[in-house]
C-alpha cells in the first residue's frame, strides 16, 4: 500500500504487482513517448505552419501550393502514428503511476474526454482542409492547430496535476476547472510548444518534399530546396524560443531540483547539459543545411541531433516526475525500490515479455519489408 | 472506491463507456472483417485476373481501410480515457494483469496502421502481388489484434481459477488468463461478426456505385455472400460460449432480466435472418441484391452486434471481473474487512476524506485519524448550517414529538456519532437533545450520501438513465435498509452493500430523502398551523435504525 498515513488523499494502491521491473517499464515508456512526441511535433508543427502560410501568403506560387498540399497529405498518417505511439506510454504510465494519474484525470474529466472530440475535429480537418479556395478549407486549416494546441494544454495540465497532489483539494472544490494554479504550467506548455515548432519545422522540411507534377516546370531540386528553407525558418524560430522557455521552466522548478539539474555532479545534470549541447550542435548543422537546402545529409544530421536532444529532455522529464512523486505530500513514491514504503512488488511475466520482444522484431521486419516493397518495386500494369 | 467518483449527470459514466465502446466494436470488427475480405478478394482477383474485383477494391479502399483507421484509433483511445475515469480500480487491475497483452496488441495495431496506409496509397505504384502481400499483412495484423483483445474481454467474465484476488499481491498466470474458458467460442463469434460486417459493407458499396456492369455486380455480390457463410456457425459458437459462462450470468438471459433476454433474442434473430438471406438468396438462388436490401442487412447486423455487446456487458453483473471485482469497484476479497472495520477500509473513507479536506485549509499531509472523523459533527462547518432553535415547542413540532417526549427519546440518537461528552448528552435539557437530533439527521443524510457516492453513484445517477429516484420512490427508510441488507439476494445483478448497520441506515435515510415527497408523510410547521390533514407520523417511526 502507498503510505496513506502520510498522504491520505492519494488513493491506496491495490494489491497489484508490477508485471515487469520498473526500469523496463520506464525505459519502454520513455522510448515510445519519444516517438510519440516526434509525430506529435510533426502534426502540430505542420498544421501551425500551414495556418501561418495560409494567413501570410496571399499569392501563392505553384511551388508553394505543391509543398503545402504535400505537407497536408502527410498529416493523417502522422496523426494515426502519433495517437498509436501515445497509447504505449499511456499504458506504462497507468501501470507505474495509476493512483496519481487516474485521480488527476478524474478531476479534469470533462476536458480529458474533450480530447477525443478535439482529436476527431483535428483528424477530420486534415481531410477537409484540402478543399482549396473554400471557406470550409480555411476554417479547417484554422481548426487543425487550434484543436491540437488545445489537446496539448489539457495534457500539460494533466501531467502537472498528476505529480502535484497538493493541488487536488482545489480541484475537489472546483470540479469543472482545468487550469492547475501552479507557476510550472505556463512555462511547461510554452516549452513544449517551442519544441514542437522546432521539430515541426524539420518535419515540414522532410514531409513537404513532393515529386513535381508531370506537366510542371518545377524540378525536384527546386521543390526540395524550397521545402527545406521553409522548414528551417520555423526551426530557427523555434530554437531560441525553446532555449528561452527552458530557462523560464527551470526557474519555476523547486530549488532542490534546480540545483540537481544545474550542478554537473550527477548523471541527470549531465544528460541535461548534453541535451542543451545537442541542440546547440543542431543549430550549427541547421545553418549548414540552410545553405545546402537541396541536400539531405545536413538536414538529416540536424534532425537526428534535435531528436536526440528531445530524448535527453524526456529523461530529465522522467527525473522531474520522480522527484515530485518522491515528496511526502505525494506519498513518497519510489518506483525503483520495491522495498520502499510504497510496498510495490514485481512479478515478472517473463514469457509474455519474451513474446513481446519476439513480436516487436517480427513487426519491425514486416514494416521494413513492406517499405522496401513500396520503394523498390515499380508498378506492373 | 478509493478514487474520486466521476459521473456524467443524467447519462452516467457507464453509458459514456458503453457509447464509445460499442462504436469502437463496430469499427474494430469492421476493420478485421474488411481486411480479411479485401485480402481474400484481392488474392481471388489476382488468381483469376478479375479486373472488376480489383477495381472495386481500389475504388473503395479509402472507405474500407482508412475510415476504420481514423475511427478505430480515436475510439480506441476513447475507451482508455473513459474507463480510466469511470472505473479506475478495475482498469488498474486489468492493466497490471494484461500489460503485455495490450503491448502485443499495440505492436500489431502499429503494423495495421502502416500497412493500411500503404495499402491505400500504393494501388498504382507497386506490383499487384506486392500490393496483395500488404493487404494480407493488414488483414493478419488486424485479426491478431482481435485474437489478443478477445482474451482480455473474456477474462472479465470467465477469469478461471488462475486468478486469486485475495492474496497480496494478486496471484495470476498470464497465458491461462488470456486463453481463459470463454476465449475460443468468443473468438469464433467475433470473427463471424467481423466477417459479416465486412461483407455487408462491401455489399452496400457494390450496389451504391454505378461504375459496375450488372454481371460485375453479381460476381462481387457472390463473393461478398460467401463471406457471410460462416454465420451458420454463430449459433453453435454462441451455445458453446454460454455454456462456458457462469450460471448466474446465464440466468439473466433466461428470464432474470427482461431487457437482456430481449436483446439477446434480437441479436440471435438478427444474425439468423442475415445468414438465412445470404444463403438462400445470394448463394443458392444467386439473386442480385439491391442497395436498399444491402443497407437493411448492414443496419440489422450493426444492431445485432450492438445488442450482443450489450448482453455481454450485462452478463457480467454484479461484477466487472467475475467473482473478483464488483461493478462499483470494490474487491470481493475486501468485503469482510470492509464490513468488520471502520477504519482504513471503511467504505466512505475516501468520500469523507475528500469532503473534509475540501473545506479545511490544506497545509500539508493530513493524518488518518483526522480525516477519518466522519461523524456528523465533523462536517458541521462544511455542509450543515442548522440554526439553533430555542423554542422547545417549535422543535417538538418539527420532530413530530411532544415537548414531554423530547428528553425521553434521546436514546434514538447515536451517542457515538457525537463529539460532545456523555454528561452533556445526558443533560435533561430538551433543547440540546432536540438540536442534536436535528443535526444527527442531517449528518446521517450526509454520511448516507458519502456512502451512496462510494458504492452506488457509478451506476445510478439521481436522475436520468438508470436513476435511483424512481427506484426508491415511496420506499420508507426501513424498507430501504432491509433491502440493502440483502441486496445481492433481492436483486441478483446488484453487488451486496458494504458497511456496518449504521452505514446501511444512513444510506437508507439518504435514499429516502431522494424521494422528494416528504410532505406526504411528515407534517410541517405550516401544515400544523393550517391543520392540513396529513398523517401525523413521527420522525422516529421512519428513520429509527434497525436493531
Amino acid at each position: 500500500m502507498i503510505a496513506a498515513a502520510a498522504a491520505p488523499h492519494i488513493p491506496a494502491y491495490q494489491h497489484l504487482a508490477l508485471p515487469a521491473p520498473a526500469w523496463l517499464l520506464v525505459t519502454l515508456s520513455t522510448i515510445t513517448f519519444w516517438i510519440h512526441l516526434i509525430f506529435v511535433s510533426a502534426v502540430v508543427g505542420i498544421s501551425c505552419i500551414l495556418l501561418l502560410r495560409c494567413l501570410l501568403l496571399r499569392n501563392r506560387s505553384e511551388i508553394d501550393r505543391q509543398i503545402n498540399s504535400r505537407a497536408l497529405r502527410s498529416l493523417p498518417l502522422c496523426i494515426s502514428l502519433a495517437i498509436n505511439f501515445g497509447v504505449a506510454p499511456l499504458l506504462f504510465t497507468q501501470c507505474l503511476y495509476g493512483p496519481w494519474f487516474y485521480t488527476a484525470s478524474i478531476f479534469i474529466a470533462p476536458f480529458w474526454l474533450a480530447v477525443l472530440a478535439l482529436l476527431l475535429i483535428g483528424f477530420i480537418s486534415t481531410y477537409l482542409a484540402r478543399l482549396k479556395q473554400s471557406l470550409i478549407g480555411f476554417i479547417c486549416t484554422l481548426l487543425m492547430p487550434l484543436a491540437f494546441i488545445a489537446i496539448l494544454y489539457i495534457m500539460t495540465n494533466n501531467s502537472v496535476l498528476t505529480i502535484q497532489p497538493e493541488h487536488w483539494i482545489e480541484f475537489h472544490r472546483h470540479t469543472s476547472a482545468l487550469h492547475v494554479p501552479d507557476p510550472i504550467v505556463g512555462p511547461r506548455l510554452l516549452h513544449n510548444l517551442a519544441i514542437i515548432i522546432t521539430l515541426g519545422g524539420l518535419a515540414w522540411a522532410w514531409l513537404s518534399r513532393s515529386k513535381p507534377a508531370p506537366d510542371s516546370q518545377l524540378t525536384q531540386t527546386n521543390i526540395n530546396r524550397h521545402a527545406t528553407r521553409i522548414g528551417l525558418q520555423y526551426f530557427f524560430l523555434g530554437l531560441p524560443l525553446q532555449i528561452a522557455f527552458t530557462i523560464w521552466y527551470l526557474q519555476t522548478l523547486p530549488k532542490p531540483l534546480q540545483s540537481q539539474l544545474l550542478h554537473t555532479s550527477n548523471s541527470i545534470s549531465i544528460i541535461w547539459y548534453a541535451s542543451l549541447f545537442l541542440i546547440g550542435l543542431a543549430l550549427l548543422t541547421g545553418i549548414v543545411a540552410a545553405f545546402k537546402a537541396a541536400g539531405r545529409f545536413s538536414l538529416a544530421i540536424t534532425t537526428i541531433l534535435t531528436a536526440l536532444s528531445l530524448a535527453g529532455n524526456l529523461i530529465v522529464r522522467q527525473h522531474i516526475r520522480t522527484y515530485y512523486l518522491s515528496r511526502d505530500i505525494a506519498g513518497n513514491l519510489d518506483i525503483y525500490n520495491p522495498n520502499s514504503t510504497t510496498g510495490w512488488q514485481v512479478q515478472n511475466h517473463n514469457s509474455a515479455i519474451i513474446a513481446f520482444a519476439i513480436l516487436a522484431v517480427i513487426c519491425l521486419i514486416t514494416i521494413i519489408v513492406m517499405l522496401k516493397l513500396v520503394r523498390s518495386r515499380p508498378a506492373q500494369s | 472506491m478509493d478514487y474520486p467518483i466521476w459521473y456524467l449527470p443524467y447519462f452516467g459514466g457507464a453509458m459514456v463507456i458503453a457509447s464509445i465502446a460499442i462504436v469502437h466494436v463496430f469499427i474494430a470488427h469492421f476493420a478485421v472483417g474488411a481486411g480479411l475480405f479485401n485480402a481474400i478478394a484481392e488474392t481471388h482477383a489476382l488468381r483469376h485476373n478479375d479486373t472488376a474485383i480489383q477495381k472495386f477494391l481500389r475504388d473503395n479502399s479509402k472507405l474500407i481501410i482508412l475510415l476504420p483507421l481514423i475511427g478505430g484509433v480515436v475510439t480506441g483511445v476513447g475507451i482508455w480515457f473513459s474507463i480510466s475515469i469511470v472505473s479506475p480500480e478495475t482498469t488498474s487491475i486489468l492493466i497490471h494483469l494484461f500489460l503485455w497483452a495490450w503491448a502485443l496488441e499495440w505492436l500489431l495495431f502499429t503494423v495495421e496502421i502502416i500497412s493500411g496506409y500503404l495499402y491505400y496509397y500504393t494501388w498504382k505504384t507497386i506490383s499487384p502481388r506486392a500490393h496483395c502481400f500488404i493487404g494480407w499483412v493488414y488483414a493478419v495484423s488486424a485479426f491478431l489484434s482481435l485474437v489478443v483483445i478477445n482474451g482480455i474481454l473474456t477474462f472479465m467474465i470467465t477469469p478461471g481459477h488462475i486468478f486469486d484476488s485475495s492474496t497480496t499481491p494478486f496471484t495470476f498466470s498470464f497465458w491461462p488468463g488470456l486463453f481463459n474458458p470463454a476465449y475460443w467460442p468468443s473468438l469464433i463469434l467475433r470473427t463471424i461478426s467481423a466477417l459479416t460486417l465486412g461483407a455487408l459493407f462491401a455489399l452496400v458499396l457494390i450496389n451504391a456505385s454505378r461504375k459496375y456492369t450488372p454481371a460485375e455486380r453479381d460476381r462481387l455480390t457472390q463473393l461478398a455472400g460467401k463471406a457471410l457463410l460462416p454465420l451458420v456457425l454463430a449459433i453453435p459458437a454462441a451455445v458453446w460460449y454460454f455454456f462456458r459462462c457462469p450460471p448466474l450470468s446465464l440466468s439473466y438471459l433466461t428470464g432474470g432480466s427482461v431487457v437482456m433476454g430481449l436483446l439477446f433474442a434480437f441479436a440471435l434473430v438478427g444474425f439468423t435472418l442475415i445468414a438465412f438471406y445470404s444463403y438462400t438468396f445470394i448463394i443458392v438462388r444467386k439473386h442480385s441484391v439491391t442497395l436498399g436490401t444491402a443497407l437493411l442487412l448492414l443496419i440489422l447486423a450493426f444492431i445485432a452486434t450492438g445488442a450482443s455487446e450489450f448482453v455481454r456487458e450485462g452478463m457480467r453483473k454484479p461484477y466487472l471481473i467475475w467473482n473478483h471485482v464488483y461493478s462499483n469497484g470494490i474487491l470481493k476479497s475486501q468485503a469482510p474487512a470492509i464490513r468488520d472495520t471502520l477504519t482504513a477500509q471503511q467504505p466512505i473513507r475516501r468520500e469523507a476524506t475528500i469532503a473534509q479536506l475540501r473545506d479545511l485549509p490544506y497545509t500539508g499531509p493530513v493524518p488518518n485519524d483526522t480525516v477519518l472523523r466522519f461523524h456528523p459533527w465533523a462536517i458541521n462547518p462544511i455542509d450543515v448550517n442548522i440554526p439553533i432553535v430555542t423554542d422547545p415547542q417549535a422543535i417538538a413540532l418539527e420532530l413530530g414529538l411532544t415537548v414531554a417526549q423530547l428528553p425521553l427519546d434521546r436514546q434514538g440518537a447515536h451517542l457515538a456519532e457525537f463529539t460532545i461528552s456523555e454528561a452533556e448528552f445526558y443533560t435533561q435539557d430538551p433543547l440540546i437533545f432536540a438540536n442534536l437530533l436535528r443535526q444527527h439527521r442531517t449528518g446521517q443524510a450526509i454520511r448516507g450520501q458519502w456512502i451512496y457516492n462510494a458504492q452506488c453513484l457509478r451506476c445510478h445517477d439521481f436522475d436520468g438513465y438508470n436513476a435511483i429516484k424512481p427506484l426508491v420512490r415511496n420506499w420508507t427508510p426501513t424498507m430501504l435498509a432491509r433491502s440493502l441488507e440483502h441486496l445481492e439476494s433481492f436483486r441478483g445483478f446488484m453487488p451486496p452493500f458494504f458497511g456496518s448497520p449504521n452505514d446501511r441506515d444512513d444510506l437508507a435515510y439518504f435514499m429516502h430523502t431522494l424521494d422528494g415527497q416528504c410532505s406526504r408523510c411528515h407534517e410541517t410547521l405550516d401544515d400544523q398551523a393550517n391543520r392540513v390533514n396529513l398523517l401525523p407520523i413521527t420522525a422516529k417511526d421512519n428513520w429509527e435504525p434497525l436493531p
